[in-house]
């Protein structure tokens, strides 16, 4: 039978348990809108010591949380990301293709074919020469524009993806660290968890599949082990380097752990990554790049066939077999040089508006003809011009589009799984206030056996007087 | 389900954002009068719209087309009429002298008429028009007929889109008008008229007599250009009116699928006001319920 000071022992353990486990629910409560933390749960056992009670002990103090879920929110949080980044980029061509507003490519097509309508009104014309010349020169310009504006946001990306590439290097670092001190502080008796490194851990963790391609696993010891386009980037308490190599398009390296040094570009642009980073460089690398081949596929067709039929009419002074637009060298890059030819810029009446030499003045047929090109159905891979433009720039707003409905949906599916998480791991104001009272009455309660222990003893040590 | 704080705090950051950007778009649509404001808003609609401005602009360059073309016809109108006019009155000359009382006078005055009408018809010819010669076809930097009447330009016609995949004739050369080169039974005027001159050293009753069918002839050869003329230009009329037509009917198609109904629009935007206020309220009702207030 245990003595009276044992009941002394039983109220303290009560005070000391619940004192413990109010400075729990204040952590809580503290960190209830602290970005990945999970909420603690105090796990209470009776004391036993030879067959009867002695009070209550902590038996555990461990966060509540669930692996699975976390691992959903990465990866829709992942994919969110991607599309994120893909928005961020795609967004930008806007500024380049301002078709809202009409003022790009497509009024300059149209009124360059128009001003040789007008041309043909008045062959011998000098105004409507120049004016032939002035809008060659514009529409030339625009295409420039366009193309060397997506260029320009291709670059304008290079010092992003660098910021990206440092970031991620102090997180698979800090993961590396972290997973260093997870196992050297674990708590042999099991009572505690390591709560808040792991909640760090698994935020890194999180970061790392926002900002890029990962996939993680967790190995026999605990480690978190990160493996990045497909190749192992941190394992265990090493963690691997990955390097921005500078460039017209900065390309990525892993310098794995072996030392070897893999360039993962391509793998981190596929259409089915994930992560802001993989997102950047998919617009980047995949749809910047056709765009661009759209635009170079039309300046090649338009100085192509624009030149082939100038070629063959005369000019004022009878000439002949001259280009209109200087004919790019290759259709890679065509849109970037697309330039009207010097000698007509510098004089307008060798456009040759005539199939006649003879009746250079007069004849309007080539004219005629150049302006006719405008309405061939079948000048740019079996478009018109304008169709051909139309459609590229259709396809730049559906995708907008898409993405836009696309990202809508993803974050709601990302709030959804976080809510599911939190549902689990976070802090209820509610909750915990409830816990405080049922500690703090526990409490109270125990102190008041203390008292009524310290009356019995006072009772007791009366007996003698 | 469990409903943690930050359950709350993200839904309600959420549904405001949500809203605010609803009424955003909502305002753009209102105060831009358009339903595309950026590429993302609907694609359908901007490849239509671009579409819709290469139309407009393609309307505006038929326009200028129809009015070169009016200008010009115009021209040829005047042209024409004179030469009809000069014609029509040396063949009244050679009528009236064709039985004359006084040789010597009638061939004074017929030698007077043919240099009148010769000199005009020379101006009528070789007409220009902004440096170029209206009768001359693709030779338009000289002079369509020589001094002796010969003929310098060549049959070029140039063709002119006035409405879409409608070509007009541009120019009418003098060949046909003035050479009769191509008409059955067609003459030189010019050479008509140095027929009668070479008559009339002669003979000029008979000169009068010989060469009133051949005036006759050039003022047929007139009259059928100046009918060309008039069907070019009444043609230009009607395509006038249709391309007004087609500029209604494209203005048309363009407000149904580009200019936003305001009615609609503004509903929307009361809608999505509506809809923020009560987010708002909602959110704020919700987050001041806490089991805090009854712990005093």
């Amino acid at each position: 039978m245990a003595g009276i000071n044992d009941i002394l022992y039983t109220a303290r353990s009560g005070i000391l348990v619940n004192q413990k486990a109010i400075q729990i629910t204040g952590n809580n409560v503290s960190n209830v809108n602290t970005p990945g933390y999970s909420r603690q749960q105090v796990t209470l056992s009776p004391a036993v010591a030879a067959g009867y009670g002695l009070g209550v002990s902590m038996a555990q103090v461990r966060r509540v949380h669930d692996g699975f879920l976390t691992q959903q929110v990465n990866l829709q949080a992942g994919t969110k990301e991607f599309l994120v980044g893909r928005q961020f980029v795609a967004q930008q061509l806007e500024t380049v293709l301002p078709e809202v507003d009409n003022l790009g490519v497509n009024s300059a097509l149209t009124n360059f074919f128009n001003s040789f309508k007008e041309l043909s009104n008045n062959v011998s014309g000098n105004a409507e020469r120049q004016m032939v010349a002035a809008q060659g020169e514009a529409l030339a310009d625009k295409i420039n524009q366009a193309y060397n504006g997506v260029v320009n946001i291709q670059r304008n990306l290079n010092q992003d993806i660098e910021a990206e590439v440092e970031r991620i290097n102090t997180l698979m670092g800090e993961l590396a660290d972290l997973n260093q001190k997870v196992a050297v502080m674990a708590d042999p008796t099991g009572a505690t968890d390591n709560a808040e490194l792991r909640d760090r851990r698994d935020q890194v963790v999180k970061q790392l599949y926002e900002m890029a391609d990962v996939t993680t696993f967790t190995d026999n010891d605990g480690h978190i082990n990160l493996m990045i386009g497909n190749h192992i980037a941190v394992q265990g308490t090493r963690a691997a380097e990955l390097t921005a190599v500078a460039g017209n398009l900065t390309r990525i390296e892993l310098n794995t752990l072996s030392g070897t040094g893999i360039d993962i570009t391509e793998r981190l642009s596929s259409e089915n990554a994930s992560g802001r980073l993989s997102g950047v460089l998919y617009e980047r690398d995949i749809k910047l790049e056709e765009v661009k081949d759209q635009l170079d596929q039309l300046a090649y067709s338009l100085a192509e066939q624009v030149n082939l039929l100038h070629r063959g009419g005369f000019a004022l002074d009878g000439s002949t077999d001259r280009d209109f637009f200087v004919m790019p060298a290759d259709v890679a890059g065509a849109a970037g040089s697309l330039a009207v030819n010097q000698e007509i810029l510098d004089n307008p009446s060798l456009i040759a508006a005539a199939q006649d030499a003879a009746a250079a003045h007069g004849d309007n047929r080539n004219a005629v003809a150049i302006a006719e090109l405008m309405n061939d159905s079948n000048t740019v891979n079996g478009s018109s011009f304008h169709g051909y433009y139309t459609a590229m720039v259709g396809q730049v707003s559906s995708e907008l589009s898409d993405l836009e409905q696309d990202l809508e949906i993803q974050t709601m599916v990302t709030d959804q799984a976080e809510a599911y998480q939190a549902s689990v791991s976070g802090v209820s104001i509610d909750e915990e206030m409830v816990s405080l009272i049922q500690f703090q009455r526990a409490f109270e309660a125990s102190a008041k056996i203390m008292n009524t222990v310290d009356e019995m003893l006072q009772q007791i040590l009366a007996l003698k007087q | 389900m469990r409903v943690a704080d930050k359950v709350y705090y993200t839904l309600m950051q959420r549904q405001v954002q949500q809203s605010r950007k609803r009424l955003a778009d909502a305002s753009m649509v209102v105060s831009s009068g358009k339903k595309v404001n950026d590429m993302a808003d609907d694609p359908l609609t901007l490849q239509r719209s671009m579409r819709n401005a290469t139309e407009e602009a393609n309307l505006d360059q038929y326009t200028s087309n129809q009015a070169h073309l009016t200008a010009r016809y115009s021209l040829y109108e005047e042209q024409f009429n004179e030469a009809y006019d000069l014609l029509t009155n040396l063949k009244s000359v050679m009528v009236a002298l064709s039985n004359p009382v006084n040789v010597d006078d009638a061939r004074e005055e017929l030698l007077n008429e043919l240099k009148h009408t010769e000199e005009q018809l020379q101006a009528v010819v070789n007409a220009q028009d902004s440096g170029q010669y209206i009768f001359a076809g693709g030779r338009a930097d000289q002079p369509a007929f020589d001094d002796l009447g010969i003929y310098q330009g060549d049959s070029l016609e140039n063709q002119v889109e006035m409405l879409p995949n409608v070509n007009m004739d541009a120019n009418i050369t003098g060949e046909r008008a003035f050479a009769g080169v191509g008409v059955d039974g067609g003459v030189n005027v010019f050479e008509v008229i140095a027929n009668i001159r070479t008559m009339l050293e002669t003979n000029p009753q008979e000169a009068a007599l010989e060469n009133l069918d051949g005036v006759a002839q050039a003022i047929e050869q007139v009259i059928q250009e100046q009918m060309r003329v008039g069907v070019g230009l009444s043609t230009l009329q009607s395509a006038e009116y249709t391309l007004e037509n087609l500029k209604l009917s494209l203005v048309e198609k363009r407000q149904n699928f580009e200019d936003a109904d305001y009615v609609t629009a503004i509903t929307e935007y009361q809608a999505q006001e509506y809809a923020l206020n009560a987010s708002l309220q909602v959110n704020s009702d919700l987050l001041s319920r806490s089991l805090l207030d009854y712990l005093r």
